[in-house]
């Protein structure tokens, strides 16, 4: 009994030190550098190659790889800060805009060094061994290389916080933490000490992500879960608290070893989710305390519409005319269209990204697939919209009382949970897993189907954009606390509209799901919608009910062609169609409409030109002369002014 | 006076802090109904603080709120906002978002009234005529001087149909000829009926417009009566200008 509870607390100081050492590199990034970034897992994933190949094809030992490859992290991650990062967040004095940027971006970038890494590795989960000898301790056996884990986490925390609290740096970066506005009032270059926190924290991934090659394969995609584990360690142990961070990573790291132990590895996401969950609804300020910050802001504008209505009734006779294959093309694009417009109606206004559309959608066309066989096709969809209504009130009732980061993260790891739900469920309950569907509903009922549920979608925005609740969202939009102050009831505003948007999603994979003869969790979560969900929406515009359907066609023909020419780089080729998105049109193609329609107005169109070449040089406005056309602000009008600095608590 | 014999707003031994330091240390006070209230002291006494916690953007540490006879402690500020409480905020926060016109009209749709969208228009109209609004009315944020703003504010406080208005430093930083007029604004909303709530360093505003004042020092009350009685005390005196030799 005292042997398996000693096994189990080394095992959880192993994992709990790996979750430890990468939570104190994303808390230096996001508390100090203030960017979100859903990339990290990349950069251990890159450190695990690179130990992995430095092993197989150099003959060295990791730990001289951890040596060689912290200048090479740290430099890169510098790098990266420096040329990419910073000037985009620089681009904006609005902190919410900010936000959502560095979220997106970074998000790009997942999918891009994610892609790099199939396409130069494959797939395939590698593996070495490296000091698997084990060593007796107090009467149970560990292997060196989870021994060395355990000691190199236990030193790099203890350095960090001492680092941050006794060196002239670290508490340069303490005082970014508390206010990046009044630290440089005395003498804090916040540039500078931002980009060497956002690079210490890659050099603590790599360092990471090498030790944990020597006992975990590698593969490139195993980097998303360690961000999100990362990320809830964060949250739990409170933000910009070390130490807090530390003791959380071990209660992560002690809940996965102890489901791990129990044979049941999907129960680990699902008890990380539930501590996560508690911790949100319980102490939200992290266990230990913490600051939180963030708001969320935005602008918005309404296009006309006539035109679309005539396109949507038009689209009445598709199935009429055309052949298989348009036809489903068409139904390809409809279930986008009503994906990305459901997931504008709330990310839109709000400003809250959500990157869960493949949970929703996968909640809709799973509920078909279990319950179609023994029960009608009607009742299936019924379920399907209850399940999604508990499911998107959990997530909202838990996140949404809160700033949009607790949101994000959440999202983030929201299609894995329930895929692992699902699982549990299927292993324990259903003892079936993997359903074959017989329906005999035809890809034109499906098209109708699709066709009434987008109508329904942008109708209901438009109505909403005319009545007080349409006025509502863009004052808390735009900020929360005037919106509360005349009277809005801003939480239950938000959770309302995502649950609305959370079904419009869950019915188009509910919709769609006939087209599909066979569905097991692994094909029904699939990430990649979500991924393509949020580029839409953006490249199209989220922040009007027509926006988000233009982003849809001209990804979907791109997607299309990549995925023949060149299926390798499909997920490369996307993460940087996304980062072009965020970096050259930010408020979507109908932004890029109305700000050119704007601008002719008032000036000529030389002018014009000038600053659509200056947006595309991503010139920095405080370095490059000012642009004569500033990046439209949501009324069109070419001013832009700082933000407000914060409220005086006198 | 009003018949009713409670104060409109009673304040009861209120804390706040914020760490070690006290914001508001038990502050204790109550405001009559019609009557216009100034809160004074130095920078960091904990006035905007005070405010804060009465709408409900903080949460209190201790001690209670009474508004109209009934506890509104802690509650959320949509609630407080709904129960007869509007405010202007030390920094103007006009939502760039909406137009003049709509900042003021989405607070008549929600607040207290609950008007549908053309008559919260209409009424939003009239209030920015009201607070001597004259600029575009669908001009955003960014092209509206900082006496529109303030005006926008205001109306947008009394477009939630408040029982009891707290104004922010509401006078502050206008010109001479702004603040005449702002101070003759205040006080025809005062002869309307409305009970106010200011926080103002401007002393000429509080002598001219206020019925009793409230001096705050560190979190604590260290005075409180008529303007010339609170003012003329030595500890405040003292505060304001340091010790006589």
């Amino acid at each position: 009994m005292l042997l398996a509870f000693l096994d189990f607390l080394l095992g959880s100081l192993v994992i709990g030190g790996i979750y430890a050492l990468i939570a104190i590199g994303l808390n230096l990034q996001y508390g100090v550098a203030r960017v979100l970034n859903l990339a990290y897992g990349e950069f251990l994933m890159l450190a695990g190659y690179a130990a992995f190949f430095g092993f197989l094809l150099l003959g060295a030992p990791p730990l001289l790889t951890a040596l060689a490859g912290i200048p090479a992290a740290f430099g890169l991650s510098w790098l990266l800060f420096r040329f990419v990062l910073h000037p985009l967040l620089q681009r904006t004095g609005d902190p919410g805009k900010r936000e959502v940027d560095s979220i997106l971006s970074t998000f790009g970038l997942l999918f891009l060094l994610q892609g790099v890494a199939l396409v130069a590795w494959e797939g395939t989960e590698r593996v070495y061994s490296y000091l698997s000898d084990s060593i007796a301790i107090f009467g149970t056996r560990i292997q060196y290389n989870r021994l060395i884990v355990i000691i190199a986490a236990l030193s790099l925390s203890a350095g960090v916080f001492a680092f941050l609290r006794y060196t002239t740096a670290g508490r340069a970066m303490r005082a970014i933490a508390v206010s990046s506005h009044t630290a440089p009032l005395v003498g804090i270059d916040v540039g500078r000490y931002s980009a060497l926190a956002f690079a210490t924290g890659g050099a603590l991934a790599a360092i990471a992500g090498v030790l944990l090659s020597s006992f975990v394969g590698v593969s490139p995609t195993m980097g998303a879960a360690y961000t999100l584990n990362a990320l809830i360690v964060i949250v739990m142990g409170g933000i910009g608290n070390v130490a807090g961070g530390f003791v959380a990573a071990l209660i992560l790291g002690m809940a996965q070893t102890l489901s791990a132990q129990l044979g049941q590895s999907g129960l680990g996401t699902i008890i990380t989710f539930a501590i996560f969950s508690i911790v949100l609804l319980w102490r939200p300020q992290g266990l230990f305390g913490g600051s939180t910050r963030l708001t969320v802001q935005g602008g918005f504008r309404l296009p006309k519409e006539a035109l679309a209505i005539a396109a949507l009734a038009a689209l009445l006779f598709v199935p009429l005319l055309a052949n298989a294959y348009w036809l489903a093309l068409a139904l390809n694009i409809l279930t986008y269209v009503a994906l990305a417009t459901g997931w504008a109606f709330f990310s839109g206004p709000t400003r809250y990204v959500s990157l869960a559309a493949s949970a929703f959608f996968g909640v809709g066309a799973y509920s078909v697939a279990v319950l179609a066989a023994d029960y009608s096709y009607p009742v299936a969809l019924l379920a399907a919209v209850a399940l999604t209504i508990v499911l998107a009130a959990f997530v909202g009732l838990a996140t949404l009382r809160l700033s949009g980061m607790y949101f994000v993260i959440f999202t983030f790891g929201l299609a894995s949970l329930v895929a692992a739900a699902v699982n549990w469920w299927e292993f324990n309950v259903a003892k079936q897993a993997g359903w074959y569907l017989f329906m005999s509903i035809t890809p034109t009922h499906i098209y109708y189907q699709l066709l009434f549920l987008c109508a329904a979608i942008i109708a209901l925005w438009l109505i909403r954009d005319r009545t007080r609740m349409g006025f509502a969202l863009k004052t808390l939009g735009a900020d929360e606390t005037v919106a509360r102050q005349i009277g809005i009831n801003t939480v239950a505003l938000k959770i309302g509209t995502f649950i609305v948007s959370a079904v419009v999603m869950a019915l188009a994979g509910a919709i769609l799901a006939p087209r599909r003869s066979y569905m097991d969790a692994g094909n029904a979560f699939n990430p990649e919608i979500s991924f393509l969900t949020v580029i839409m929406a953006l490249l199209g515009g989220a922040n009007s009910a027509w926006g988000p359907m233009l982003g849809v066609v001209p990804l979907l023909l791109i997607q299309d062609y990549l995925s023949i020419q060149y299926a390798r780089y499909f997920s490369v080729l996307l993460g940087l169609v996304l980062l072009g998105v965020v970096f050259f049109i930010p408020n979507g193609l109908i932004g890029l409409i109305h700000s050119g329609r704007a601008a002719v107005r008032t000036r000529n169109l030389a002018d014009l030109l000038e600053a659509l070449a200056h947006r595309l040089r991503g010139g920095n406005p405080g370095a490059a002369p000012p642009p004569p056309v500033a990046p439209p602000t949501a009324n069109g009008s070419a001013v832009q002014r700082p933000s407000p600095p914060p409220p005086n608590p006198s | 006076m009003h018949p009713s014999a409670r104060p409109l707003l009673e304040v009861v031994s209120l804390s706040r802090h914020f760490g070690g330091l006290a914001a508001v240390d038990g502050v204790s006070f109550a405001v009559e109904r019609g009557e216009v209230m100034g809160l004074v002291g130095p920078n960091g006494s904990g006035k905007t603080t005070l405010l804060n916690v009465v709408s409900g953007r903080l949460p209190p540490m201790g001690g209670a709120v009474r508004f109209n006879g009934r506890p509104v402690t802690g509650h959320t500020p949509e609630s407080i906002s709904r129960a007869g409480i509007a405010g202007t905020f030390q920094l103007a926060r006009i939502p760039d978002a909406l137009d003049a016109l709509d900042n003021v009209a989405v607070a008549a749709m929600y607040g207290r009234r609950r008007l549908d969208v053309a008559s919260a228009r209409a009424e939003a109209d009239r209030l920015l005529g009201r607070v001597g609004f004259a600029g575009n009315l669908a001009a955003h944020g960014d092209a509206l001087t900082y006496f529109d703003h303030k005006r926008i504010e205001l109306a947008r406080a009394l477009a939630c149909a408040p029982e009891l208005l707290l104004l922010d430093e509401w006078l502050a930083g206008l010109n001479p000829t702004e603040l005449e007029a702002g101070i003759a604004l205040v006080r025809s909303l005062r002869d309307e009926g409305l009970t106010i709530v200011m926080v103002e360093h401007v002393m000429h505003a509080i002598r001219s417009l206020c019925d009793h004042v409230v001096v705050l020092n560190a979190g604590r009350v260290i005075a409180a009566g008529t303007p010339d009685e609170a003012l003329a005390d030595p500890g405040v005196v003292r505060v304001y200008l340091g010790e006589s030799v």
